[in-house]
C-alpha cells in the first residue's frame, strides 16, 4: 500500500518552491500512485532550455520501495534510453533510502543530466558516441532537447505542418503520439 | 475544537528539525540510530532489511540492531507539540490495532512521570522495569505485565542487588531537587522555556547533557562520559545493558535543542570539559579509538553466505538487544501468544533479565523456550532473490518474524524451560 498521506505532503512541498527548483510533480488522473515530473534541463549542458518530462510509477511498497521513472521526451544521454526512456541510477534502484523523495530523486535525474555516467551505460550506443566522438554526442544531444523537450516549440511545429495543409487536430495528436518529433510527424501523417 | 487542532498541526509540521524523514509527519516515539539520526519507531522498523545489516534512511550507515525507543526524546517532542503529538498518537494506535502489533507502551502522562523518575533515583527506576517493579514505584508497562513482574519480583530482586546505581541514586536524586529548586510541575505551563535542565541530566556525571550519545537501550548519556568506559564494553549507566557496537555518534538534535534551552548551562559544561581534556591529555583520542572500534557483523554475514559461519534468522529479530537479524543461536518464546512472536538472541537469553519486548509482548519470566534453527527453505530462497528482496514492502517485512515458524520445520527443537539467572 503506497502510503498516499506522504505523497500527498511531498506533492506539496515540492509545488511550493517550484519557482527555485523548477520541479514540478503533479498526480496523472485522480490517483496518486501515478504522477508526472518535469525538470529542466541545467545550463551549461546540452539539454539547457529543454523541459524533460518523467513518468512515475508508485509501488506498493513507496516510500519504502523506489519509485519507477522513466522519461517520456526523449533524451540523448548515456545513461538514460534513447528508446524507453529508461533511467540508469542506483538511487532507483539499490541505492534508494526512504528519506529521499519524489523530489530528491528528480533533482538527482537532473544531476544525471549534468553529469553522465558512460562507464555504466544505459544506452550503449549513446554512451560510445560520448565516449568515442564527443563533438557529434553533443550535437545529438542538442539536437534532441531542441527537438523533444522544447515546448514552446510545439505551437510552432503545429503551424508549419497545418500550412502543409494538414488538419490541425490530426496534426497535434500525431505530433503527441511521436512524441514532438517533427520529422516523424509528417512522415506519419503522409504515410496516412 | 476540530479546526484548532488542525491549526496546532499545521503549525507544528513547519519545524523540520521533529519531522520523521520517512514519513515526513512528526516523529511519533522516536528511535536514535547509533549514527545519531532519529526516526519513528514504525518508520524504523519498516525501513529494516529483515535479510542483511539495515542503513540509516539518511545517512546509510550500516546498522544491526533496532534501538530501543529514546524516551527522553519522546518527552522532549510530546513537551513541545502536545496537540500534534496526541494526534499521532491516535493515528499510530488505529494503524497497530489494524496491524495487530504494538509499539512500546509508555505512561499516559509521561511528562509527569519523567520528571518524579529522574528525581526519584536519577533515572535508575523509570527506565528499567526491573527496579521499578521491584520497588514497586509506578512503571511505563501495563498492568498485566506488572503484575507478573511484581509477582517475578524474587526473582527480579537477584538483578537488582547488582545495580551499584541504588546506593548512590538516592543521594544524587535529593540533590537535584536542591539544585532544581522549582516547582514540578513548571514545564507543563505554555512558558517558553518549557524545560527544566533536570529533565536532561546524564544518568553517569549527573550534569547537563554535553554531546548527547543515545544507547542502543534508548537511554541517553554525554558522549565523554561513555568514552570514559576503556574497556570497549560499553554499558548503560541506567539499565546495564550492553551496548553492541560500540559509541554511538552525538544526537545533534538533541545537542541543539539542550543548547537552545539552557544556553548558560551548556557554555558551562563546555569550558569545564575542555579543561578537563586540557588536563587529561588523550581525552579525544580516547574518543576517535572507541568510535573506531566500532564494527558490523559484515563478517558473519559474509560468512553465511558462502554457507559457514553462524546461523542468520532471517526476519527474525532479538527483542530484548533488537539484533536484526539474529545471528546464532534463536530462542523462540512458546507461551507468547503475540502475532509478532517473542525471541531472543543468545546473549540476552543467557542474561535472562526481564524487559518489556520491543513490540510490548506480554513476556514473563516463566515462559518457556525452544531453540529455533533458521529456516532452510526461506534461505535457499532468499539467497537466490538476494538483490531484488532487500527491501520490505511495508510492516510485515520484519514480522516475517513469525513467518518462518508457520512453515513447517520439522527440526524445532524441544521445548526448555528458561534457564535461571546465572548467578
Amino acid at each position: 500500500m503506497v502510503d498516499f498521506a506522504r505523497v500527498q505532503k511531498e506533492l506539496h512541498e515540492c509545488n511550493k518552491d517550484v519557482q527555485v527548483s523548477g520541479i514540478k510533480v503533479s498526480p496523472v488522473g485522480g490517483d496518486l500512485s501515478h504522477l508526472t515530473g518535469s525538470i529542466p534541463g541545467p545550463t551549461g549542458t546540452p539539454y539547457e532550455g529543454g523541459i524533460f518530462q518523467i513518468d512515475i510509477k508508485l509501488a506498493d511498497g513507496y516510500p519504502f520501495d523506489p519509485p519507477k521513472m522513466r522519461f517520456t521526451t526523449k533524451v540523448w544521454h548515456p545513461n538514460i534510453s534513447s528508446q524507453s526512456g529508461a533511467i540508469c541510477l542506483d538511487i532507483l534502484k539499490d541505492q534508494w533510502s526512504p528519506a529521499l523523495t519524489l523530489k530528491t530523486a528528480l533533482l538527482s535525474i537532473q544531476a544525471l543530466l549534468s553529469s553522465p555516467e558512460p562507464g555504466d551505460p544505459q544506452d550503449a550506443v549513446v554512451a560510445q558516441q560520448y565516449l568515442k566522438d564527443h563533438q557529434t554526442f553533443l550535437g545529438t544531444a542538442r539536437y534532441w532537447t531542441e527537438a523533444f523537450a522544447k515546448t514552446c516549440g510545439v505551437e510552432e511545429k503545429v503551424k508549419k505542418l497545418v500550412e502543409m495543409g494538414f488538419p490541425e487536430s490530426l496534426v497535434r495528436s500525431t505530433l503527441e503520439a511521436v512524441g514532438g518529433d517533427e520529422n516523424l510527424a509528417l512522415e506519419k501523417l503522409c504515410s496516412g | 475544537m476540530e479546526t484548532q487542532i488542525d491549526e496546532e498541526n499545521v503549525e507544528d509540521v513547519e519545524d523540520e528539525e521533529f519531522k520523521c524523514c520517512v514519513c515526513l509527519e512528526l516523529m511519533y516515539k522516536p528511535v536514535v540510530l547509533a549514527c545519531g539520526h532519529i526516526c519513528c519507531f514504525w518508520c524504523v522498523f519498516r525501513t529494516m532489511n529483515a535479510v542483511l545489516e539495515s542503513h540509516c534512511p539518511i545517512c546509510r550507515h550500516p546498522y544491526n540492531h533496532f534501538p530501543n525507543v529514546c524516551r527522553l526524546l519522546h518527552f522532549v517532542i510530546q513537551t513541545l507539540y502536545p496537540i500534534a503529538y496526541k494526534k499521532r498518537e491516535i493515528q499510530v494506535a488505529d494503524e497497530e490495532r489494524q496491524h495487530g502489533h504494538s509499539s512500546p507502551q509508555f505512561l499516559e502522562d509521561i511528562s509527569a512521570s519523567f520528571q518524579t523518575a529522574q528525581l526519584s533515583s536519577s533515572g535508575s527506576s523509570y527506565h528499567c522495569s526491573i527496579n521499578s517493579s521491584a520497588k514497586k514505584e509506578d512503571h511505563s508497562f501495563s498492568d498485566d505485565l506488572s503484575q507478573s513482574m511484581i509477582s517475578d519480583k524474587h526473582d527480579c530482586s537477584k538483578v537488582v542487588s547488582e545495580g551499584p546505581l541504588d546506593a548512590e541514586a538516592s543521594t544524587c536524586g535529593s540533590k537535584v531537587v536542591t539544585e532544581a529548586n522549582r516547582p514540578d510541575d513548571g514545564y507543563q505551563h505554555s512558558t517558553p522555556k518549557k524545560f527544566s535542565s533536570v529533565d536532561f541530566y546524564c544518568p553517569a556525571c549527573k550534569n547537563l547533557l554535553f554531546q548527547p550519545v543515545v544507547l542502543n537501550c534508548g537511554h541517553v548519556h554525554c558522549e565523554h562520559c561513555l568514552s570514559n568506559q576503556h574497556n570497549g564494553n560499553l554499558k548503560c549507566h541506567v539499565c546495564e545493558s550492553p551496548n553492541p557496537n560500540g559509541l554511538p555518534k552525538i544526537c545533534l538534535v538533541l545537542d541543539n535543542l539542550i543548547a537552545e534551552q539552557f544556553p548558560e548551562l551548556h557554555a558551562e559544561r563546555r569550558e569545564s570539559l575542555l579543561k578537563q581534556d586540557d588536563n587529561e591529555k588523550g581525552g579525544s583520542s580516547n574518543t576517535a579509538s572507541q568510535t573506531s572500534q566500532r564494527t558490523t557483523k559484515t563478517d558473519d554475514y559474509a560468512l553465511w553466505w558462502t554457507g559457514r559461519g553462524p546461523k542468520v534468522h532471517i526476519g527474525v529479530g532479538c527483542d530484548y538487544c533488537g539484533m536484526s537479524p539474529i545471528i546464532g543461536e534463536r530462542y523462540k518464546c512458546l507461551d507468547c501468544t503475540e502475532k509478532i512472536g517473542f525471541d531472543l538472541c543468545e546473549t540476552c537469553y543467557l542474561r535472562s533479565s526481564i524487559l518489556p519486548g520491543r513490540f510490548n509482548q506480554q513476556h514473563r519470566l516463566d515462559h518457556r523456550f525452544e531453540i529455533k534453527q533458521p529456516d532452510i527453505f526461506n534461505h535457499v530462497f532468499v539467497r537466490q532473490e538476494v538483490g531484488e528482496s532487500d527491501d520490505d514492502d511495508d510492516d510485515d517485512g520484519y514480522s516475517s518474524h513469525d513467518a518462518p515458524d508457520d512453515m513447517v520445520d520439522g527440526r524445532s527443537n524441544t521445548a526448555i524451560p528458561h534457564a535461571p539467572p546465572p548467578s
